[in-house]
């Protein structure tokens, strides 16, 4: 780890939402301060605030007080950002790779061919250049979860939020896109900022991870993650490091103290 | 399930629609598990058949009312028969073509404008929250009129001329259109919110290359809709505006009791909704083989 | 207060204004009444120049909006082709009983197609072709079979609208029938309390769905029955101005009815609200 360059960084964020009878702060006083290249999961139960915080950042929600800034790159430009929906959001009436491109469409410099070269190699990346001309009802939930991602890359994002991607999977599916996501950002190096409420699923992931509780939502700790990488090589869930990780997490998030197991006898 | 119930928030047309659609979707599946654990002789499964049904339910009403017909003078009721032979007749006398023509130029004008207004408006409510505040109250009063009331005072206004009866099927058709397209879009609107705007896609952009395509259910519920009104306004409109057509013929017939004949001029009317709806249904087919999936 | 961190996530699900502090009151009000101010200036800026165009104008053709607001109560009790309230009460009765009609048989069509095989395959194509086909062609059938009365109005009235009616009922009972059919095993219900406390309340949305349409072509099948069976209530008078170019007349029964209309719709949506109240969280 060289100098640690900031790329995204909430200061005081505070989001408080009015209904007709309650006031509920979503987020309070949360400051944060995402570093390049990092893999930062918000992590917490529902309620905490993680997506809100996930969307103030992406731009999708004012915060209340406090601000969000978005450092531009070394050379000056702006950072680019992109999203990752829970539920995907595939346009329905396009084809896998039209859904692809949808991402890249506004940006008036790109010529339609260099858009249809980017999207296929975007989808190359996340292993479904197979179904480019596919309608994507016709894909399972995985699957339509990785056109999601590679919507997202196409457009060639320095900072990519991912807001529960793989909440809606089952254990399997899910297991299986962790360890393509990891693969993905270790050769990217992109900077990742990835909400969920499994906690496996964010130390398998990240290299941070910031702790959130509810009522009202705020910070709670950002704990390193100092696993090995090239995870998808080894059972990181059984590692000591994680299992320690993990109990800490719990704890953390819970504000119980677990008493130790009761003694098994042996013979 | 959703989808439908929320809709009918927003007008109950929409859900008439949709719920039509489905109708139309009912045999087949369950009849299969039906004839799977009652296995009964070839006759039975053919009873059972709804399209072997259907038919013979229909034709179940010709033979009943050909049967009525033998004890009822010509005037009150013709035979079937009678009723072939009458639109044979008129088709052949050369009063029939022209009527058809009459009329559907007037339907198919009427209805392409009032679509095509329909959805412009709809999309501008359904797009800009302000103008959709503003303009609601109207929209639900305009849409509350009944639209024959409004007849005589549209002869006063553009005489007894085809344009009255364009405008009329106009003034009738544009609603289904404009709350159906604006509902959809407002669903779509709420839905593909944040996308549009994570990779920047200005208003006009969003409203042409997300709002709309993702509203063609909606659309082609409304168009449905807006259909059958069409050519009940042809009708409504030459019943009380015309000389020719085939509402025309429909009033003359009856008033010269020349009943064989009317009946032969309903049954065409009737024939003219079905193909509307066949018409609607191969638009869907065609242009959108995701909605049933997703 | 003391939240539980579930009720937060639905509190975050509904539509929420966050546009910071403030009384809810004031909120209100800075929200809407722009919205009524523009909404009811255009009102006034649109009816004002129809006032003012009427002094340019011929006023046979366009009239005026106060023109018409005074012939309301002028020909309320009294009018050169006997009085509105009369119309109204013909075309109320004529109304109220082929609406009613085509409420019932709409109906027992369609949850009769709805729940049984059998009903569905005999009855389906004949409620398809109903429902596509122009009903209204009927009219002068309607005339040579029951005259110009009362009678033959009434039934075009229900033949014209019952369509409707039945296809939603028998979508909607088909749907709340095969929703909850598993219940049937599993709690042994008896196959008649299946259908008065499972299908019929299941189906209550697509009913009130049906009776909307149904509605709406009661309403056009009663104004133009009254313009073509016997020139009589509402249709007929409105018919009878127009033809006498008596367009202030004309414009207040035209308002008459579209107020009565809106009523209508009002009472059918605040029933359905009522009854329906479930239908936004299933």
């Amino acid at each position: 780890m060289e100098t640690r360059e900031i790329a995204v960084a909430a200061h005081d964020v505070t989001k408080i939402f009015h209904s007709n009878e309650l006031t509920v702060t979503a987020l309070q006083n949360v400051s944060i301060d995402v570093h390049t290249g990092e893999f930062v999961s918000l992590v917490g139960p529902s309620g905490c605030g993680k997506t809100t915080l996930l969307r103030i950042i992406g731009g999708l929600t004012n915060p209340t007080r406090g601000s969000v800034e978005t450092l531009p790159l070394a050379d000056g430009s702006p950072r680019k950002m992109s999203f990752v929906f829970q539920d995907v959001n595939l346009l329905p009436w396009r084809s896998v790779l039209r859904n692809v491109e949808f991402g890249l469409e506004p940006i008036s410099a790109i010529s339609k061919s260099e858009r249809k070269e980017r999207s296929m190699a975007a989808l190359k990346k996340v292993g479904l250049d197979s179904f480019a001309l596919s309608p994507p009802f016709t894909l399972s939930g995985g699957m339509q979860q990785r056109v999601g991602l590679a919507r997202a890359l196409a457009v060639e994002p320095d900072v990519l939020l991912m807001d529960e991607p793989f909440g809606a999977l089952d254990n399997f599916t899910r297991e299986g896109l962790q360890e393509q996501l990891a693969q993905l950002w270790e050769d990217m190096g992109t900077t990742i900022i990835f909400v969920t409420h499994d906690i496996d699923e964010a130390i398998f992931l990240s290299t941070e991870i910031v702790l959130l509780r509810s009522n009202p939502g705020r910070l709670v700790e950002v704990l390193p993650d100092g696993l090995p990488p090239k995870r998808w090589t080894y059972d990181v869930r059984s590692e000591p490091a994680a299992v320690t990780l993990h109990r800490h997490v719990r704890t953390s998030l819970s504000g119980r103290n677990y008493d130790a197991p009761p003694a098994v006898p042996t013979t | 399930m959703t989808t439908i119930w929320g809709s009918t928030n927003d007008s109950g047309t929409t859900a008439e629609t949709t719920s039509k659609h489905h109708a139309h979707l009912m045999p087949t599946e369950d009849d299969a598990e039906f004839s799977g654990h009652q296995k009964d002789r070839f006759l039975m499964r053919v009873i059972r058949n709804p399209g072997v049904v259907g038919v013979l339910s229909i034709a179940g009403i010709m033979v009943i009312w050909w049967i009525v017909s033998l004890f009822l003078s010509p005037i009150i009721l013709p035979s079937p028969f009678a009723s072939a032979k009458g639109l044979y007749q008129i088709a052949v006398h050369g009063v029939l073509g022209p009527a058809i023509v009459v009329s559907l130029r007037e339907m198919y004008i009427g209805l392409a404008l009032g679509v095509t207004a329909g959805v412009l408006i709809g999309t501008t409510l359904g797009a800009f929250t302000r103008v959709d505040r503003v303009m609601l109250p109207y929209v639900n009063v305009l849409n509350s009129i009944p639209g024959v009331i409004l007849i005589p005072s549209l002869v006063i206004w553009f005489g007894l001329g085809s344009e009255t009866r364009i405008i009329f099927i106009v003034l009738i058709t544009v609603w289904p259109m404009v709350i159906n397209t604006r509902a959809g879009i407002m669903n779509s609107a709420t839905r593909y919110r944040d996308l549009s705007k994570v990779f920047g896609y200005s208003r006009i952009a969003t409203i042409r290359k997300v709002l709309i395509p993702a509203s063609t259910p909606y659309l082609i519920a409304g168009l449905r809709i807006s259909m059958g009104l069409a050519i009940v306004g042809m009708i409504i409109g030459e019943f009380e505006v015309s000389y020719s057509g085939l509402g025309y013929l429909l009033i003359s017939f009856g008033e010269s009791l020349q009943t064989g004949r009317l009946i032969g001029v309903v049954f065409l009317s009737a024939m003219i909704g079905l193909v509307q709806v066949g018409i609607v249904r191969i638009i869907e087919a065609r242009f959108l083989p995701w909605i049933k999936r997703s | 207060m003391e939240l539980q961190s579930e009720s937060i996530s639905a509190i975050q699900n509904a539509p929420l204004e966050d546009n910071g502090t403030g009384s809810a009151r004031r909120a209100w009000a800075r929200n809407h009444l722009p919205i009524i101010v523009v909404s009811i200036g255009i009102a006034v800026v649109l009816i004002g120049g129809w006032q003012l165009s009427g002094r340019y104008l011929n006023p046979i053709t366009i009239s005026t909006p106060s023109e018409i607001l005074r012939s309301i109560p002028k020909t309320f009790l009294h009018g050169p082709y006997g009085s509105l309230v009369s119309a109204l009460g013909v075309t109320m009765i004529d109304f109220g009983l082929g609406f009613l009609g085509a409420l019932v048989i709409g109906t027992s069509l369609g949850l009769a197609i709805g729940n049984s095989r059998v009903a569905r395959n005999i009855l389906d194509p004949l409620v398809a072709l109903g429902n596509s086909s122009p009903t209204i062609a009927l009219l002068p059938l309607m005339i040579i079979w029951f005259g110009f009365g009362h009678s033959s109005r009434v039934l075009f009235i229900t033949v014209v609208s019952m369509w409707g009616m039945a296809i939603n009922t028998a979508v909607g009972a088909r749907k709340a029938r095969e929703r909850y059919e598993d219940l049937i095993p599993a709690f042994s219900v008896p196959p008649r309390m299946y259908l008065t406390s499972v299908v019929v309340p299941g189906s209550m949305p697509f009913i009130f769905a049906g009776i909307r349409v149904s509605l709406a072509h009661s309403l056009v099948a009663t104004i133009i029955s009254g313009q073509e069976i016997g020139s009589s209530g509402i249709g007929g008078l409105a018919q009878l101005y127009g033809d006498q170019f008596k367009t202030n007349d004309l414009f207040g029964v035209i308002v008459v009815t579209t107020i009565i209309a809106l009523v209508l719709y009002r009472v059918i949506e605040f029933l359905r609200n009522r009854i329906c109240n479930w239908v936004n969280y299933s």
